[in-house]
């Protein structure tokens, strides 16, 4: 069930995925940059709240929001603009988890990115809830009473906390301290949390784009003044709103929250962290299923540290040997491997991957693939991502190319690339993931760098680069990569490749050594 | 990218950026403020139900001379019975217990009764469940105990979304009702009750 979950929201977000691409490119993207969209939003929020909190006093806290929001210009402005990052951290928080669940990303060694993401999810939601509460409006009065509430269905709680809202006496200006500390605290608590969700991660990318975050700041702005944030009216304890503004992105439980106890709604809401929380264990592969970690042959290793270099986890760290060699050796954490498998193409001895997938196991498939069919009738053999190119792989077979899949473009070893250009296969056609949606992170970039950029383990030089071509496209671009396909039999054809090059190998070191067709993101 | 799908992004990213900003100021119905409210909410200190026992001399003799004490008490706090009646139709029946694990922390009562918009008569009975052969002591009232029979009525009208506050006067030891406004921190206090009180 839940992986039926998975697959139609992968489904989703692959359509989703390729409109946007269409719109802003895939490096612009928004929903491949949601995760650090969200840091932007976040340094947003401290900007802006920074300026807010001068302005707020906890005796007068409805008032001192009035006035600010009085201040047409500047005040109303950044109070928008503080309540719109909020909601839109909402929404790419979830955008964010819901592509890690659809690409299976959430179990494993990276159940601890998972649950400090939900961690870092909870406390965006509660601290946008102390922050409602601080202008202490209809809608922020309604949030503290359904608060209390819950306080109130747990039973070592004495005295009712929901009192404190009755108009018994007026609300304490602590209430409006200890919020405001906590709207203050929570966000740092974020920053300790944030470091948790990406501890595990190699050169871990931060900020979106600056193009991008620079859009997302403006059409905030322009949200903040063309449609400015009402301030609703001050609280009153003896007055009931039949209809309020609420924010619905924090609060979607609201409506329906005066139909259920405040036991039952804290178990609502505590049985939704619980689901976020458990989806590791829920989602985790099992048995046959379960990817195996990367092995190391040490006789082969030659100690040259690309797979630690490479690694997107962290999970190869360089050891002395015990054999007497000089050379240090990989050795793999299977705690911290994903079996992305992009150590198998960093290595140039071959030494290193997943069982099945080393660079060997790559070369004996493709030995396999070029003993057993002929020349595909448009001279090109595509190599693609199994969770891209592998969406479509019919579609490009009806082109005339014949389709070998990887596991991940990453994984893929350039010495492969060479076995089929040296096979007689005029033209070889990589199609991987954008850059931003790889699965294992970075296995797009590296393969890029090293076809083009003779990053380790390089394409050779004798290879001509004019027989080879990288693309990105998603599984819902098979129009894009298609056309790239049809482009490139053109290319072939008309620099007179198309034919079996028993004889041509001679002249590949006469190739020149990089035609960039797709400059790394 | 041709201009046309970069002004078709930014219309997408617009109309995005707008429902956001929509739904996160959305007028909902918030399930309440269609009827009246009748609002109960106080904290109280219980009375004590004790019984004491009179040792003979004899029995206070054989005690060490810094435990002879003639009357020896062993007692608890009250529990109480809270009934409203609204034109007559009882809608809340309650035992009321005081706090704490070993029930002798005060006493709190909070309960939100909807009342339909018109004029009712409001009728609230708070009454000690355990019968107890004394009358109030002078410790009780030292104490400021909640008297063992509580009682107010009146005939109110409710607006939608109007909220009455009923609640406990500890100076007064009455049930009294609270009106207007007493919220944030800058309020003023509660206003003198206009009515109410033990019968």
């Amino acid at each position: 069930m839940l992986q039926r979950l998975e697959r139609f929201s992968l489904a989703a977000l692959s359509r989703l995925d390729a409109w946007c691409n269409r719109w802003y490119g895939a490096r612009l993207n928004p929903l491949y940059q949601s995760g650090t969209i969200v840091v932007g939003l976040y340094l947003v929020l401290l900007v802006t709240g920074l300026y807010l909190l001068l302005f707020y006093r906890v005796a007068a806290p409805w008032e001192s929001v009035a006035r600010l929001t009085a201040d047409a210009w500047v005040g109303r402005t950044i109070r928008g603009v503080h309540r719109y990052a909020t909601g839109a951290a909402v929404v790419f928080t979830l955008v964010h988890a819901i592509r890690m669940f659809a690409q299976a990303r959430s179990w494993g060694a990276r159940a601890m990115a998972w649950l400090s993401g939900v961690v870092l999810l909870v406390l965006l939601v509660g601290c946008a809830w102390t922050g409602y509460v601080m202008v202490w409006d209809v809608f922020g009065e309604r949030l503290a009473r359904e608060a209390a509430r819950m306080a109130d269905s747990l039973p070592f709680l004495s005295e009712p906390v929901s009192r404190t809202f009755t108009g018994e006496r007026p609300v304490p200006t602590f209430f409006f301290f200890v919020t405001l500390f906590a709207h203050v605290a929570v966000p740092l608590g974020m920053g300790v949390v944030f470091w948790l969700h990406v501890r595990r991660l190699q050169r871990p990318r931060l900020l979106p784009p600056r193009p991008l975050l620079w859009s997302v700041v403006g059409l905030l702005i322009a949200a903040a003044v063309s449609l400015p944030v009402a301030l609703a009216p001050e609280a009153d304890p003896f007055v009931r709103h039949a209809r309020i503004q609420a924010d619905l992105l924090i609060a979607p439980w609201l409506p329906p929250a005066p139909r259920l106890s405040g036991g039952a709604l804290l178990g609502v809401l505590a049985a939704g962290c619980v689901l976020l929380f458990v989806v590791p264990l829920l989602t985790r592969r099992r048995g046959a299923r379960q990817p195996m970690p990367s092995v190391v042959d040490e006789d082969v290793c030659t100690g040259c540290t690309q797979c630690s270099i490479d690694c997107p986890y962290g999970a190869i760290e360089m050891v002395a040997r015990t054999d007497g060699r000089p050379t240090p050796v990989a050795r793999v954490d299977p705690a911290l491997c994903v079996s992305c498998g992009i150590c198998a193409g960093s290595c140039a001895p071959m030494s290193i991957g997943p069982p099945g997938r080393t660079g060997r196991d790559q070369l004996a498939a493709v030995g396999s693939l070029l003993d057993s069919s002929r020349l595909p009738p448009s001279g090109v053999v595509v190599v693609g991502c199994t969770y891209s190119a592998g969406a479509f792989a019919t579609l490009l077979e009806r082109e005339g190319a014949a389709f070998h899949g990887v596991d991940c473009a990453g994984n893929l070893h350039t010495s492969v690339v060479e076995r089929l250009i040296r096979g007689g296969i005029p033209g070889v056609l990589v199609i991987a993931c954008h850059t931003r949606d790889c699965r294992h992170r970075e296995g797009s970039r590296w393969l890029v760098e090293r076809v083009f950029h003779e990053r380790d383990a390089e394409l050779q030089a004798r290879v001509p680069r004019s027989r080879v071509r990288v693309i990105h496209a998603g599984a819902r671009e098979s129009a894009r990569a298609i056309a790239a396909l049809r482009r490139f039999i053109v290319d072939l054809t008309l620099i007179g490749r198309v034919v079996r090059l028993d004889d041509d190998l001679d002249d590949m070191a006469e190739c020149e050594a990089a035609e960039v067709n797709e400059v790394p993101q | 990218m041709s201009l046309r799908r970069h002004a078709a992004g930014l219309v997408v990213a617009l109309a995005a950026t707008a429902a956001m900003a929509a739904i996160s100021q959305a007028p909902v119905p918030s399930g309440e403020g269609t009827t009246g409210t009748l609002r109960l909410a106080w904290r109280a200190r219980p009375e004590r139900i004790e019984r004491c026992v009179e040792r003979d001399a004899s029995e206070v003799a054989a005690l060490p001379a810094h435990m002879r004490q003639t009357v020896i008490c062993d007692g608890f706090a009250a529990s109480y019975r809270l009934e409203v009646r609204v034109d007559n139709e009882l809608v809340v029946s309650d035992r009321v217990m005081p706090g704490g694990l070993r029930r002798d922390r005060p006493l709190y009562v909070f309960r939100e009764i909807d009342v339909a918009p018109g004029i009712a008569t409001v009728d609230i009975t708070f009454t000690r469940i355990e019968e107890s052969d004394t009358t109030e002591s002078g410790r009780d009232l030292l104490r400021e105990a909640v008297p063992p029979d509580l009682r107010w009525t009146a005939d109110r009208s409710f607006a939608p979304g109007q909220v009455r506050l009923i609640t406990y006067d500890p100076q007064r030891r009455a049930l009294v009702e609270i009106t207007g406004r007493s919220t944030g921190a800058s309020a003023n206090l509660p206003r003198i009750p206009r009515r109410g009180g033990p019968p």
